[in-house]
């Protein structure tokens, strides 16, 4: 069934549930759906309505203090079916090379493998309509140059399932249910029901045994810090690094290049996991973007003036469409830093006196360092076997600041609550449990240890899925 | 100038971790200089960045 709360007319009894989602975005609805699959009866609690309505986004407003960023609030969507109403539908998981990180430090292992994803890859593609085969392809062994794909979804989350929840007689949908209240059964860290309120201050309570948080990478962060304290600092314990390790995936245009039907051909290129490790780094996808012939044209012309032998060799080459100019475009992983962490806001509060987030952010060192040697190695490659020759922007090379006008980021928000194998480095163990807590999960990109360079709406379905066969003691994989 | 890139191999210069930023700024450096400078870089190096951005290797020029 679903429900608007601010129209529910008997909400002054508890409901009971087997278990409480709050957030009715990809990670929430994956799961909710799953769980009801299973037998469970759940409660899926979405904050918004199901459509755009601004007294809900104004919630996700904040600040940013670091780096260039999106606004907050413009930067993700508070309605049934999340950020996926709004959303390019790129998906591809984490890779091998993504859980070989330990020589980088303790702060880069997962707790578990690529198989515990590669388990619920199949139920994951159902969910998004994709295939779920790659095709990656080694081009270079030397050079450790990568062809890899997205696979490409037009799966709105709310669309899809709203149906879904109508219909079912486990899973029951409430919109414009925004969490107000936790509350712990005396002396433990089990919380014994969760409670919402509407826009029209229409209240309701929940009781479930377990209750996960699903609202996003950012505000999974922010709710749990409010409510421990909330909660005199008792719902976890207070060493967890809760909001912290944030993560986001750097994008910026790189400069143009001119080069051979063979790299055009490649589309979208990475590095293999033995040269990330041989240099040190972490992942970095490029996307070759062919240009028309003008932009060619100018390119060819330009070389010329500085390499005249080189320029006629390839203007022949660019004549014969042989040689076409492309712009290059990167997105890569950003390390997970305690110092990239996701606070409650020191003087604003949303409508219901929640603090805003203030996320702190900027890319660090070994960012700047993956996508410069990164940069360097596809460069080399493609020199040293005559495919082209890179016409790069000064600030990479040169260390300059990054742009202020590129496109910053992928509106990807990982981290904040992440996996680790133990609480000092993490939030949440290999189950999604807070550490701590007897019956807290969280689901989503904020559980992500380490952020890879791929779009995180994949993985985040497949550990929803998990976590779902857990919580129904069908023992995850 | 042409003294700071021949003291450095650009492969070199991006393994190192710490400091990458000023490091790449004294090599890459190159502003200015004529198509014999150019030449004499590459000869030295291998691999040089024009002024305006592009990544040139040996015989290119």
């Amino acid at each position: 069934m679903i429900f608007n709360l601010d129209v529910l007319t008997d909400a002054s009894a508890p409901r009971r549930y087997d278990v409480c989602v709050i957030g009715g975005g990809a990670a929430g609805i994956t799961l909710a759906k799953k769980l009801a699959d299973l037998g469970k009866t759940v409660a899926l609690c979405e904050g918004g309505s199901d459509g755009y309505e601004g007294d809900s986004q104004d919630i996700y407003a904040g600040d940013v203090v670091g780096d260039p960023y999106y606004d907050l609030d413009a930067a993700r969507l508070r309605f049934f079916g999340g950020s996926t109403n709004h959303w390019a539908g790129k998906c591809r998981s984490f890779e091998e090379a993504d859980f070989d990180r330990a020589h980088l430090g303790p702060e880069f292992e997962w707790p578990i493998g690529k198989s515990a994803f590669d388990a619920y890859l199949e139920e994951a593609g159902e969910v998004l309509n994709i295939r779920t085969s790659f095709n990656d392809e080694v081009v270079d062994e030397e050079f450790g140059i990568k062809r890899f794909v997205f696979r490409h979804s037009s799966v709105n989350f709310g669309e899809k399932f709203r149906d879904f929840f109508e219909g079912s007689d486990k899973a029951d949908l409430y919109l414009n249910a925004n969490l107000t209240a936790l509350t712990l059964q005396e002396g433990t860290r089990r919380i014994t029901s969760a409670g919402f309120t509407g826009y029209g201050d229409t209240q309701m309570e929940i009781a479930a045994d377990s209750v996960v948080f699903a609202m996003g990478g950012i505000e999974n962060s922010r709710q749990l810090l409010y409510f421990h304290r909330q909660l005199g600092d008792q719902l976890y314990d207070a060493a967890l690094p809760v909001g912290q390790y944030w993560m986001e995936h750097p994008h910026f245009n790189l400069g143009e290049a001119l080069v051979s039907r063979r790299v055009q051909e490649l589309g979208l290129i990475s590095l293999t996991g033995p040269i990330q490790k041989k240099l040190g780094i972490l992942a970095c996808g490029f996307r070759v973007d062919i240009q028309g012939g003008t932009a060619t044209r100018r390119l060819v012309k330009n070389l010329l003036c500085v390499a005249p032998n080189l320029g006629t060799h390839i203007a022949n080459l660019a004549e014969k469409n042989l040689v076409c100019g492309v712009r290059l475009k990167a997105a890569w992983e950003q390390a997970p830093a305690a110092s990239n962490a996701v606070k409650l806001h020191g003087s604003k509060v949303d409508r219901f006196g929640v603090p805003l987030s203030e996320l702190h952010w900027a890319k660090t060192d070994l960012d700047r360092l993956t996508m410069a040697k990164s940069t360097w190695q596809f460069a080399q490659y493609c020199m040293q076997r005559g495919y082209g020759r890179f016409k790069m922007q000064d600030w990479i090379m040169t260390g300059g600041d990054y742009p202020s006008n590129d496109e910053l980021a992928g509106f990807h928000h990982m981290g904040g609550t992440r996996m680790a194998k133990t609480a000092a480095l993490g939030v949440v163990d290999a189950d999604c449990k807070v550490f701590g807590t007897e019956n807290l999960y969280m689901a989503g990109s904020s559980v992500f240890t380490t952020a890879g360079h791929n779009n995180p709406t994949l993985p985040i379905v497949q550990l929803a899925l998990r976590l779902g066969d857990h919580l129904a003691g069908q023992g995850a994989q | 100038m042409i003294g700071e890139v021949n003291m450095r191999a650009p492969q070199a210069l991006l393994n190192v971790s710490a400091g990458v930023t000023k490091l790449n700024r004294r090599a890459f450096l190159m502003s200015g200089v004529s198509a014999i400078s150019l030449s004499v870089l590459i000869a030295h190096t291998g691999l040089a960045r024009t002024k305006d951005g592009w990544l040139l290797m040996e015989g290119d020029i």
